[in-house]
This record gives C-alpha cells, structure tokens and sequence, in this order.
C-alpha cells in the first residue's frame, strides 16, 4: 500500500517520556505515517452524559438517532456496491465497511468503558455478534457525523489514523488511547473492477476485532472517576480542515502500557488497532 | 421375573424396578466381585452386598471404573467423604479363565463400557486389558493426580507466574472468571457474563415478558436459567475450594465428559495462596492472567463453536466432604478435541505463611475428579 512518507519517524505513536513496554499479539511494528497534528471534533470533548429513557426494541441501526454506516439508505447502497459475494469490493464498499466498522467500534468502547451509563444502550445484533450502540440521541447525532466525514476521507484515502482518547473529567489527565490505523491502496481509485474479497471473511476479520475490544476490560485498568471521550484523525498534511473541526494535539498518555489486537482488511483499506492505557502502580 | 430381595430393602427394590427390562443378572460364582457406579445417585453398598447377573463381568473393566454415565441425571447427592471409602476397590482377584471378551448384547453398562474402552483403547483391540492392569495397580482408586494423570501433550498453553502468593480464595476467582471468558469467547454467552446479568435483571425488572414475541421471551428465558446456574455453579466453586485444595479444573464445551470437542484446563498445580497481609491482591492477578491470554490471542483462530453444552470438573480429595459436585473415580481426561491448559504458578518470595504450591502435596491418589451435576447449555440471540 502506498504511504504518504515511508521515512518519517514513529514518534508521534511513542510516550513523549519514552518507550514503553510493548505487548502485542503480532509483534512491534513502525508507523509509516508523517508528522501532523491531528483533528479534533470539538463537542466530544465533554459530551452530555443524559440519562434518557433506554429504547427497547431497537432493531439493527440502534436508537434514536443512530444509524451505522450513514443510513440505511447508505447501507443498502453499501451492499450493492458489495454485490454478491464472488463480486468483490470496490473503494466506495470498503469506505462504508470501514466507517461502519468504526461507528460500532467507538459504541463498544464507550460502552465497555463505562464513558456513559449502561442503561443508555441498547442489543443490536452485528458482524454476528450483540453489540451495544448508545441511544442517546445527542450522543448518536455525533457519531453519526463523525462516520459520515469518516467515509468520505475513506473514499479519497484521505485519512491515516482515528484515534479515541478517554480522560478524566475531574483532572484531563488521558487514562486510555484507543488507535485505529488506517492504510489505504490508492491505487484502488484508479481501478475499475471490484477487489476480490467475500463480505463475509471481511466480516470475520471484523468480529475478530469487535470481540477483543470486549475482551480488553478483562485486564484494562479499572477507570474509577468519571471520564470523557475525545476523537483525533490523522489526515494528510494537505488536507483543508473542515467546518467544526480543528487542529489538536496528539494527547498521549505518561507512563503507558499498549497492547495490539487484531487487524482487518478489505484489500483496499487496512485497519490496525492499538490501545494504550496508563501502567498500573500494583503488579 | 423374580424379585429377589436384597439386604437394602426398598432401595434395592427401586434399584431392580429401573432394570426390569434387563434380564436378572446372575453372578459368576468365580468372577471377582465388582463395584458398578450406574448412576451417580446409587447409595453405597455394604460390604458383603453381592448382586446377582445373567452373564459374568468382562474382565476387562475394572472394578469400579465404570463411573456415572456421562449426562445421566441424578437426583441423589453422593458424599465424597468417608462413606466413599466403601467404594474402594476389592483386592483383586484373579480372573477366571472362562469369561468371555465381550460384554452381552443388549447390556447398557456393557455399551458403556465398550464407549469407554474405545476411547481409552490406542494399542489395540483390548486397550480395556490395559485398564484393568492399572486398576489392578491401584490407580482405578481415581489416584488421578497430576503426575499419573499428564495433561495432553501438544496443546497450546498459557503459562502466567504471579510475583508472589495471591490472597486465599483466589483460585476460585480465577476459575470462575476464566470459565466466564471462555463461556462468552466460544459463543455460548452473547454478551459477558455481567454484562447479561445487568440487562437480564433490567428486563425481569421492566416486566418485558409481557407482550413480547414467544421467541424473544424463550432467549429470554434460557438467558435466565444460565445465569442462575451459573450463579450456582459459582457458589458451590467457592464451596468446593474451601474444602479442599483443587489443584486441576476442566471445562468441556461440546461433546461430552469422555470426548469433548474443546477442552480447556486451568491448572493450579504450583499456586499458592497466602494470607491477606503477604500476598498479592486477587484483582490485579485476575487481571494479569487475562492480559497474557489476550497477548496469546488463544480464540480468535478458532472456528465458530455452536450453542453446546459445557461440563466442569474439578479435582479434589476424595474424603473433602464435597456433596453437590459428583466423584468421578478412575476418570481420565479426554486426549482428543483441541485443549487449552492455563497454568497459574507463584514464584519469587514466598512467605512463610504461604500455602505451598501444590506440587509438594504428596497422596495424589487420594485426588479424584469431581464433576458439576449441571450441564450449561449456551444460547444465543
């Protein structure tokens, strides 16, 4: 896959004070991408933590507001890009695939996370599994925006990384740093047949990440005060910042600890997540 | 057919009124006197006691192996304490030149029997001669401590050593959080297991049976009864845990007791427990153990596992006084279907007050297999 600057250092995905341990599932890899800071969508910073009425019944999309991928008109068109199985996936697919992906990604976090009550989510079922989304309809109207830019710089192979910082309300210290990496084959704009990659072991590759986000609160540090959520991409120096967007720094975390999942392709967009979290002071 | 009236009275009478399809079983007056475990719920007999059968025993079972048929419900609960010790096994005899190799047609212990040579059997037709030499050696006693008894070689493991000894109670903490874990990675739990005990509690509290569509209100039902038998099963791990050191847990998903299709075995052997003031706490433990099975990313390789049904055992002292989970004497863990083994150790310092790790502990004959009278079934949503 082309990269914007194969020789740029990797600092900006290192603790300022310095390396910390790295566990990782696949081993220790470098970040290809260059120096930039990333864009902040200012009302994460300290979204409103109502408690409304939890919606039952809410089918797949989740609740009020909320609606994985852009719509389902979005969605439907998502599946036609996909066509069949044996078609493959083409650049507008994957955009959708990968934005969707992040819509249930961030949900999950917030919810394993405790960033909000737990009665605010409701069961959809997804990628095989029962996914939490939120139901709080300021909170979805966010996410919502937020996927639909998403697809968009997708779609132009505009945007390297998101990132999910979590901090304290009480002292803005970052407690955790969730990183999703993207790498993107430009060369995908200029073809004009699908990629060769079944909807389904796509969505395998997903589960498998969707379930191990679930599975790090086994061993994350507990988060004891209450806490906020902040989103961070990384796009193109180039790239003109748009409305409601502004520049921000990279927020790392002091004394860290990261540990990688596992990554999904679609042989167009490449997705790698990362967490980072604050070392524990007991063993 | 002739009801014969045996020392027990009504018991025995029950006994026979279960079997009155069978023919009455006439005892071989050369064959060694037997010990069968059919059900687990079967009260122990007194010595002296005999029985009568159509056909002599193959000789090939030895006495006593034959444990609770796998699944069979009972409603009796055996006590692992002394009275276990009359079901120790005869001296053995010598066996009778004319008993046939084959069990009778038709005999459902002899089905058993054959189920079970066959999964021991590797060298050949009567791999059930082999048993019946170890039994005869002392180890159909259930003597399956760890050293007679190795864990399948070739499986993957996850090795986690602790800076010091972990508060007591810990094991059962880390068997049942690890039992949850496995439970929610496999498919069996939708959700985590406390996750799905909050909306299972939101939604009995909201009353949304009421009105719902039968298939919402089936899921919603099995969820219910997971939980509570989870929440049983934990409750009696705990009390299992405090009569006696357990130095092995096993958790079969699928299959069954003799050939699960995934095995996953928590071993304890070298942990030790200390008290509260010179020992590491359990969370931070719990933790690490699950930080080092996220880093080994044991699950995600795996093939969908279906809705199935999960058995635990546990091993424990034969005379620990257990009464809700079932003996298993002479049971041998499965060697086929993929495994997992957890192993927990404690090194660095170890304060004196430690428990030492189990290792030390000598009598592994005295350690037989404990099973879980429950079978949890997983569902889905």
């Amino acid at each position: 896959m082309e990269e914007k600057n194969p020789s740029s250092p990797a600092r900006q995905t290192r603790n300022p004070a310095g390396c910390s341990p790295v566990s990782t599932a696949e081993g220790r890899r470098e970040s290809p991408f260059p120096e930039g800071k990333p864009l902040r969508f200012p009302e994460a910073a300290r979204a409103p933590l109502t408690r409304p009425r939890a919606r039952e019944g809410a089918g797949p999309g989740g609740g009020a507001g909320f609606e994985p991928g852009g719509g389902k008109a979005a969605a439907m068109a998502a599946q036609q890009q996909l066509g069949r199985e044996h078609q493959g996936i083409t650049l507008r697919g994957s955009a959708e695939l990968v934005a969707e992906f992040f819509s249930y990604g961030i949900n999950s976090i917030l919810y394993q996370r405790g960033i909000y009550p737990p009665e605010t989510f409701t069961r959809v079922q997804k990628y095989g599994l029962t996914l939490l989304v939120t139901t709080d309809p300021e909170l979805a109207n966010y996410l919502n925006n937020v996927t639909e830019q998403m697809k968009e710089w997708l779609y132009k192979c505009t945007v390297q990384r998101l990132v999910v910082v979590i901090s304290s309300i009480e002292s803005s210290e970052v407690l955790e740093r969730w990183q999703f990496d993207i790498e993107c084959d430009k060369t995908a704009k200029d073809d004009n047949g699908p990629r060769e990659k079944s909807q389904k072991a796509i969505q395998d590759e997903i589960r498998s990440v969707i379930r191990q986000i679930t599975a790090t609160v086994t061993f994350l540090p507990l988060l004891e005060s209450a806490c906020a959520f902040d989103l961070l991409i990384y796009t193109d120096k180039d790239l003109a910042v748009p409305e409601k967007w502004e520049e921000s720094g990279p927020q790392f975390i002091a004394n860290s600890e990261e540990v990688r999942l596992r990554s999904f392709t679609t042989t167009i967009h490449k997705v790698n997540t990362t967490v980072a979290y604050k070392k524990d002071s007991v063993p | 057919m002739r009801w014969r009236r045996h020392p027990m009275g009504r018991r025995a009478q029950c006994f026979q009124t279960r079997h009155s399809l069978h023919a009455p079983r006439l005892r071989h007056p050369a064959a060694p006197r037997r010990r069968l475990f059919r059900k687990a719920a079967e009260p122990p007999e007194l010595p002296g006691a005999g029985r009568r059968r159509a056909e002599p025993l193959p000789a090939d079972i030895p006495a006593g192996s034959r444990g609770p048929a796998p699944g069979t419900a009972s409603a009796g609960r055996p006590r692992a304490g002394p009275e276990w010790r009359g079901y120790a096994e005869p001296p053995p005899l010598p066996r009778p030149p004319n008993l046939v190799a084959s069990p009778p047609e038709g005999a459902r212990h002899s089905r058993e029997a054959r189920r079970r040579r066959r999964h021991s059997n590797r060298g050949g037709r009567w791999g059930g001669r082999s048993l019946c030499a170890l039994g005869l050696a002392g180890l159909g006693r259930g003597a399956m401590g760890p050293q007679g008894d190795t864990s399948v070689p070739g499986g993957p493991a996850v090795a986690v050593a602790f800076p010091g000894a972990v508060c007591r109670g810990s094991g059962c903490r880390f068997t049942c959080e690890l039992l949850k874990h496995v439970l929610h990675q496999r498919n069996q739990l939708p959700l985590p297991y406390e996750q799905l005990a909050f909306f299972c509690r939101r939604a009995a509290q909201d009353g949304d049976g009421i009105g719902k569509p039968h298939s919402l209100g089936l899921a919603r039902r099995k969820c219910q009864q997971l939980l509570m038998e989870l929440e049983g099963l934990f409750q009696h791990l705990e009390v299992m845990f405090s009569l006696t050191l357990v130095p092995r847990v096993l958790f079969l998903l699928g299959g069954n007791v003799m050939n699960p299709k995934e095995l996953y075995e928590l071993n304890l052997e070298g942990f030790c427990e200390g008290s509260a003031e010179e020992s590491l706490d359990t969370a931070p433990c719990v933790r690490q153990l699950f930080h080092r099975l996220f880093v080994a990313d044991v699950f995600s390789e795996l093939k969908a596992l279906p809705i199935t049904g999960t058995l635990v055992l546990v091993q424990g002292h034969r005379d620990c006084g257990v009464e809700w989970f079932r003996p298993k004497l002479n049971y041998q863990v499965p060697t086929r279907g993929r495994k997992l083994t957890v192993k927990l150790s404690c090194d660095g310092d170890l304060h004196v007050s430690a428990s030492p790790p189990q290792r030390t502990v000598p009598a592994w004959e005295d350690y037989v297999w404990f099973q879980a009278p429950v079978t949890l079934k997983g569902f889905s949503e």
